[in-house]
């Protein structure tokens, strides 16, 4: 490394030298374990699978999700103007009823007293 | 050593005799290299077990046109790297966290006797940085060129060359510090 430093080219030199020879059993210790870890993978490869194909499914909901929850944010929200109840009993209200019902004010004074006279009727 | 690149392409189709051929023909090789890293026989041969187990678990990865020894090559050092690092974090981690004792104990360095005193230089040596380290250790311990370390390492000669530069200062730094340590 250094030219200038000979004690640590010497020691450079010293750690060339040790080595780590592998033993007689190591191909088979490697094989071993190898194939303990393969045995190891397909017991959980099941539950893997169910992950694994589990997440598609996961993704495609919060698409549709985020996709209907955008929907609502931006599209103005209309409501109906009467629902079921109201459309069947509509044909058999007075005026006076409907503007009772509907809770709208009444627009003259003949009005008014057409709700008040329907009021005190009931 | 004669390599037949078939025996990578029979590994890939699940040969187990190719996968035990290729343990047989690159373990010395893979073997010396943790060598350069680690010092107890136990990790070198922990590490090299490992090593082999990610190159039969990513050997779908080597083309057969790949250069399989150089792929081995980076597998293993990408794998002394991490493990360096882990120890690095779990020695940081036990000089903050562990017993209050042991901190106390350790304020000075300890330089073990070492035939042709080169204690000093290991102790130097392993207190630095992975980054800094590793390429060192390949220019220096296993001779190799500034090309083939950036080719390991997945970065380019000039990141090689400036870590080399910084190895170098840092161990220079280390040395006077623990020689002037040890003489006063």
């Amino acid at each position: 490394m250094n030219p200038k430093n000979p004690k640590l080219d010497e020691f450079f030199k010293s750690e060339r030298s040790r080595v780590f020879e592998p033993g007689p059993y190591f191909v088979q210790r490697v094989m071993a374990r190898l194939a303990e870890q393969i045995a190891a993978q397909r017991e959980n490869g099941i539950w893997d699978g169910v992950v694994a194909g589990a997440r598609p499914v996961f993704a495609l909901a919060m698409v549709l999700l985020l996709g209907i929850i955008a929907i609502q944010l931006f599209l103005p929200e209309t409501m109906p103007e009467r629902g079921p109840i109201d459309a069947v009993l509509a044909p058999e209200q007075t005026e006076g009823e409907h503007l009772i019902f509907t809770g709208t004010e009444p627009s003259n004074l003949e009005l008014e007293k057409m709700i008040i006279i329907t009021e005190d009727g009931q | 050593m004669t390599f037949e690149p078939e025996l990578v392409i029979r590994a890939q189709a699940g040969d187990v005799t190719a996968q035990e051929e290729l343990v047989r023909q690159f373990s010395p090789m893979v073997f010396r290299l943790v060598s350069r890293f680690f010092r107890h026989r136990e990790d070198v041969e922990d590490l090299a077990q490992d090593v082999f187990y990610k190159v039969f678990t990513r050997i779908d990865q080597v083309r057969p046109d790949e250069n399989f020894p150089g792929w081995l090559r980076r597998v293993t050092i990408n794998t002394c790297y991490d493990e360096l690092r882990r120890t690095r974090r779990r020695n940081a981690a036990f000089e903050i966290y562990g017993p209050q004792q042991e901190t106390e104990t350790v304020a000075a360095v300890e330089v073990p006797a070492e035939p042709g005193d080169f204690g000093i230089a290991r102790v130097a040596l392993e207190a630095l940085d992975p980054k800094l380290k590793i390429p060192l250790i390949l220019k220096e311990v296993e001779e190799l060129s500034v090309a083939e370390i950036a080719l390991s390492l997945g970065i380019t000669q000039t990141n090689v060359k400036v870590r080399l530069f910084r190895a170098r200062k840092k161990l220079a730094a280390s040395l006077t510090s623990l020689t002037e340590g040890r003489k006063s």
